[in-house]
């Protein structure tokens, strides 16, 4: 009898244990990359790359969470990117920008090799001001990582960042920002 | 006469030679040798991650974007990337990372880019082994 206690409670653990470990599944991209354009014809590209950036899905939640340096945003012009963050992100301080949302009717379980396009609602936060980001993006099976891939236009004034009227014809009024991730469990 | 001329001509071209690189120099700085800077601090992995746990802001102040020398254990390899105590995650320089494995003890040179607070850890990038 006793025994047959120990054993169902032992049984009752395991069930639990198991259960939590899939609702903590989580994904991560430790190097995921972000890129910008705020290029206009005739002037100089106005492009930045960042080959470090962190993305993390909860798979059974499906929130997922994105955060980007800003000193890890790289340029051709090394000059331009020093503005970028004296002038513009005030990097000192606000050092990173992230995004926090969630990706709709959305099913791991369902993935496969072939990308499915997935609507994601969440909000981008940078230089202290947040914006509502909805956007498509390219889900797919890769291997054992979750490939994510996707693009969106935001503008400097949703984050009150004044371009100086001596450049501001040099950079494009829309922002357009793409992302690519691959996610893997830890 | 011509021997004004030819002087004149010549203090035009150096002067012409001086202002193009002055403005060179101000418009089209070389960038950042992080390899070659010397480090402003040497930290332990732990202590460097909580002093940005403890105050982010005056940490943030004070090692972002600097070139600093960490020490700590291998906890993680991913292709250029370790984790040193599973509180800064360095990104080396070159594009994969040979020789290191995991519970070696290592110092690396690189920049502080700032605190990522999904993973909780320090990122340093454009870095070099220091010691093995």
């Amino acid at each position: 009898m006793k025994t047959n206690q120990i054993f169902n409670a032992c049984l009752v653990f395991v069930a639990l244990f198991g259960a939590l470990h899939l609702t903590g599944q989580k994904l991560v991209d430790r190097n995921g990359q972000v890129g910008f354009e705020a290029s206009e014809a005739l002037f100089e590209p106005v492009e930045a790359k960042n080959e470090s950036v962190t993305a993390v899905l909860d798979a059974t939640s499906n929130e997922i969470a994105s955060l980007a340096l800003m000193k890890g945003f790289r340029f051709k012009n090394s000059l331009m990117e020093e503005h970028f963050n004296e002038n513009y992100m005030e990097s000192e301080k606000y050092p990173k920008a992230t995004f926090k949302g969630k990706l709709l009717d959305f099913d791991i379980t369902k993935l496969t090799n072939t990308p499915q396009q997935v609507r994601v609602d969440g909000k981008l936060e940078l230089h202290g001001k947040e914006k509502a980001v909805n956007t498509f993006l390219n889900v797919a099976k890769v291997g054992d990582a979750v490939a994510i891939s996707g693009s969106f236009t935001v503008t400097p004034d949703d984050f009150d960042i004044s371009i100086p009227s001596l450049v501001k014809n040099k950079i494009a009024k829309e922002v357009i920002v793409s992302l690519e991730f691959k996610l893997k469990e830890l | 006469m011509k021997k004004k001329l030819i002087l004149a001509i010549t203090g035009l071209i150096v002067g012409v030679v001086a202002l193009g690189a002055i403005l060179n120099f101000t418009f089209n700085p070389k960038p950042r040798v992080i390899a070659n800077e010397k480090a402003a601090f040497f930290i332990p992995a732990d202590q460097l991650r909580d002093s940005f746990t403890a105050n982010e802001g005056n940490a943030t102040v004070k090692y972002m974007d600097k070139v600093l020398k960490v020490s700590g254990k291998i906890t993680a390899i991913e292709g250029k990337s370790v984790v040193l105590d599973d509180k800064v995650l360095v990104n080396f320089l070159m594009d994969t990372v040979s020789g290191l494995l995991r519970g070696d003890d290592l110092v690396i040179k690189g920049r502080c880019v700032g605190f990522d607070e999904l993973l909780l850890q320090v990122r340093i990038d454009q870095a070099k082994i220091h010691k093995k």
